[in-house]
């Protein structure tokens, strides 16, 4: 997805899906025959608004750093 | 051999966390092996990455099993007011019985009375606690004099953004 550019051990990406679990920022996929070793997550509607935010902070940050090099290079 | 490994290392967990995502964490992981490139670097880059999420994993989740209602494992974003989170109060505390009753072991070995050690181990305490007060008082009061604290600075962000935008509108 990230085209190699990040590169998550197992560990850590529990870790993250466990925080967002306990956050009830993202659910289980309930499927018809469940298998142990795969599970489906899925954004809830209070994820899917905190990554609208998270997404919003983060273009006004890169905003902020094209003006800050555009005044430095004008 | 190395799933196997890796499923014994899962026993660091707790036995909730591993009932939970074990499985899925193995299955994960003989995954991603089975898509390595064949380069040995890269190989170990792997393996040593894999492990070492897993320990740290592990040490985490314990953390936040016995802390979590005092430390909220949250990412830390920019607000425009003081933080000082309650967890930190709690964490001191278990830091300054760690170290009291670590003098009051060291006493007890070297043959001392108690009474001789906790005046001035009080009196050290406070003394530190007041110039460690003093000292951020006076840092607090430099950086808001030359507005260069965090509060200005997201402000001076902020400004800078709305204004920016009110530019491309125009």
């Amino acid at each position: 997805m990230s085209g190699g550019h990040v590169l998550l051990s197992t560990g850590t990406l529990y870790g993250a899906l466990q925080r967002l679990l306990d956050h009830g920022w993202i659910e289980r996929v309930e499927e018809d025959k469940p298998a142990r070793d795969r599970r489906t997550y899925r954004l809830t509607s209070r994820g899917r608004r905190n990554l609208q935010m998270e997404i919003e902070r983060m273009r006004h940050l890169t905003k902020l750093a094209a003006l800050r090099i555009a005044r430095k290079e004008a | 051999m190395l799933i196997t490994v890796y499923s014994w290392l899962l026993c660091l967990y707790p036995g909730s966390y591993r009932r939970e995502f074990g499985e899925e964490m193995t299955s994960v992981f003989g995954e991603a092996r089975s898509e390595l490139p064949p380069a040995l670097p890269a190989k170990v880059s792997f393996y040593r990455r894999e492990f070492c999420g897993l320990l740290s994993g592990a040490l985490l989740a314990h953390f936040a099993r016995l802390f979590a209602p005092a430390i909220p494992f949250r990412r830390f974003n920019m607000q425009s007011q003081l933080r000082f989170p309650r967890s930190t109060i709690f964490l001191m505390l278990v830091i300054f019985a760690g170290v009291a009753l670590t003098i009051a072991k060291a006493s007890s070995i070297a043959g001392d009375t108690a009474g001789s050690v906790w005046p001035s181990l009080i009196s050290v305490m406070v003394l530190m606690l007041l110039s460690m007060c003093a000292a951020a008082a006076v840092v607090v009061g430099i950086l808001h004099t030359l507005r260069r604290s965090g509060v200005h600075r997201l402000e001076n962000v902020q400004g800078s953004i709305s204004s920016a935008e009110s530019n491309r509108w125009r």
